[in-house]
């Protein structure tokens, strides 16, 4: 799915589960970040890379990230990991899709009692 | 080129909006970070890379209400009706009353005192109209320009935006006008009177009742578009 380029939050609660996970294999700055995604999702999700930042920051005002100043490549960067509340927040949002997912594949499929409802 | 034009609608945006200039500056930071790598690494036209980042009305528009969502307002947004809208009025009333009471208080702990107040030749020929003066700045010019002062504190960190910190203001000035006091000062010790009224068309006192919160509103709400943006501060890895 393609979502539109400039809505900020793409897929409701999509954007946090994206970055908790792809940050829980390894701390990332924005760009990076933005890079995995894109590279992860082999570009089916598009969206306003700057707006990024502002979903960054407010996960790590809720304390699911935490942002340090580093040095990459001889540039200085805010690069982003996951916290263990993170982590928590990261495990339940994930059962939660794979729980959604698996629910509206099943009603794509038919169901148990259903008809296929896309041809 | 189209990065600091870009970057600068971005930061207006986000200070009209409220948001705190240090987060401004580290925003702004990151987006210059990210229009550079995606300059080197991807593209050279710099219109190229805006479209990929986001025009400067979306970017700042989602961090506007991702930051209000980090808010207790930006969570309950009807509360912003009753603490902006609703409890500014309610509170300047109270607030006047209670210095109405409380020096009503103060008179009779002086008369208990044997201090003699009540009488025109206790208070040496003071003139009423001085007397009205002194207790509209104690009842009311001094308590708004507080109320005023707290409310636009509370909306400023909340970073809700000056339409509502420029509500709260109105709110307190609306209350703030309508008091006005009479006093007749009679010969006889206790037969003094202190009448306290609420009314329009306003007086001169009650203008300047009013003119006062609006004052420190107005400070606030320009001071709001005028602030220096300090560095960030992120702690640094080892």
């Amino acid at each position: 799915m393609t979502t539109k380029r400039t809505n900020p939050d793409f897929l409701n609660g999509v954007p946090e589960l994206l970055i908790l996970s792809l940050l829980t294999r390894r701390p990332m700055y924005g760009y990076e970040l933005v890079q995995a995604i894109r590279r992860s999702t082999d570009g089916t999700l598009e969206f306003g890379e700057g707006c990024i930042y502002p979903i960054l920051h407010r996960l790590e005002a809720d304390k699911l990230l935490r942002a340090s100043r580093e040095t990459v490549g001889g540039r200085s960067r805010v690069v982003y990991g996951v916290t263990s509340r993170g982590e928590k927040r990261l495990a339940g949002s994930a059962a939660g899709w794979r729980k959604i997912a698996a629910a509206v594949e099943q009603t794509l499929q038919g169901g148990e009692h259903g008809e296929a409802a896309l041809a | 080129m189209a990065k600091r034009p870009w970057l600068e609608a971005i930061g207006r945006r986000l200070l009209a909006g409220g948001l705190p200039p240090a987060y401004i500056r580290r925003l702004t930071n990151e987006l210059a970070d990210h229009f550079d790598d995606l300059t080197e690494d991807v593209m050279s036209k710099d219109a190229e890379v805006v479209s990929r980042l986001g025009e400067a009305d979306q970017v700042a528009d989602a961090a506007i209400a991702a930051y209000e969502r980090r808010t207790f307002f930006g969570r309950h947004p009807s509360a912003k009706f009753l603490v902006f809208g609703v409890s500014p009025m309610v509170a300047m009333f109270l607030v006047f009353v209670s210095a109405c009471l409380g020096i009503v208080a103060v008179g009779a702990i002086f008369e208990r005192c044997g201090v003699c107040l009540s009488g025109k030749g206790c208070l040496g020929g003071v003139d009423p109209a001085f007397l009205g003066w002194g207790f509209s700045v104690i009842t009311t010019i001094v308590p708004a320009a507080l109320l005023t002062f707290f409310y636009c504190r509370i909306a400023g960190q909340s970073a809700i935006g000056k339409k509502w910190m420029s509500a709260s203001c109105i709110m307190v000035a609306f209350v703030a006008m309508l008091p006005f006091h009479r006093i007749l000062l009679s010969e006889v010790p206790g037969k003094s009177i202190w009448t306290i009224g609420l009314g329009v068309p306003p007086s001169l006192l009650q203008c300047v009742q009013l003119s006062i919160p609006l004052a420190v509103g107005l400070w606030f709400v320009c001071r709001g578009g005028k602030r220096s943006l300090p560095e960030e501060r992120l702690p640094t890895a080892a």
